[in-house]
């Protein structure tokens, strides 16, 4: 782990319901996370080959890397990317 | 008399000027317009523009539960979505050969592939329907970043 700079922007906010588990919060509130962090950047590689009219396909998304900024207030969470 | 002969000299002359002047106007005319249609490109390239397209995903047979198999197929059907964007910003690489052999196909291969980094898409709409999740998916682009 190493510490990032930069300035955060673009936050999401999930409500923390008393746990301070980061891992936790994530899972609970994955279907809006996953969106959220596709939307800053994915990279995306598919390869498919048609071998003798047999079709085979391969998709890959990788997020980019990025550091984010993480904030636990009473009841929620700010999570925002660094710049 | 002599003052009439001067006179239609002057006259064609003017004439004669008028018409190297009609000649030439076509210079600065197309300097005029190739300015404009680069003019035209930065305006183009500037121009947003909307690409949609519609991904789809089936679920795996082994699912524990139908929640699973709808989240599976949805997950297949965002990232089908995330490729048709690639392929339409960035094109399709493809390769093919085919082995004939005594006018006869042997051996036929069709690869495509494509790699790109997406920002900013938006899903539309999702619907689940026959096992078949099929995601909406819209991306805002400048004209210069569509290649």
């Amino acid at each position: 782990m190493q510490k990032c700079d930069g300035t955060a922007y673009n936050p999401i906010i999930f409500e923390t319901r008393n746990d301070k588990n980061l891992k936790k919060i994530l899972f609970n509130n994955k279907e809006e996370f996953i969106n959220y962090i596709h939307k800053l950047g994915l990279i995306i590689e598919h390869k498919d080959s048609t071998i003798n009219f047999v079709y085979t396909s391969t998709t890959i998304l990788t997020l980019k890397t990025k550091c984010f900024k993480v904030d636990f207030n009473d009841n929620f969470v700010r999570i925002s990317p660094l710049k | 008399m002599k003052y009439l002969l001067i006179l239609v000299t002057i006259l064609s002359a003017v004439t004669l000027s008028a018409q190297y002047v009609a000649v030439n106007a076509p210079a600065p005319v197309m300097a005029v317009d190739s300015n404009m249609k680069s003019e035209q490109n930065v305006l183009e390239a500037e121009e947003k523009m909307l690409i949609s397209v519609v991904g789809q995903g089936v679920a795996p047979m082994n699912t524990s539960s139908p929640a699973q198999a709808y989240a599976l197929a949805k997950r297949a059907a965002v990232a089908d979505a995330y490729r048709l964007i690639a392929e339409k910003v960035k094109g399709v690489r493809i390769d093919g050969q085919d082995l004939i052999k005594n006018m006869m196909v042997k051996h036929s291969t069709i690869r495509t592939s494509v790699a790109a980094m997406v920002r900013n898409a938006n899903i539309v709409e999702t619907t689940f329907k026959e096992g078949l999740c099929e995601v909406e998916m819209e991306i805002l682009i400048f004209h210069a970043q569509f290649k």
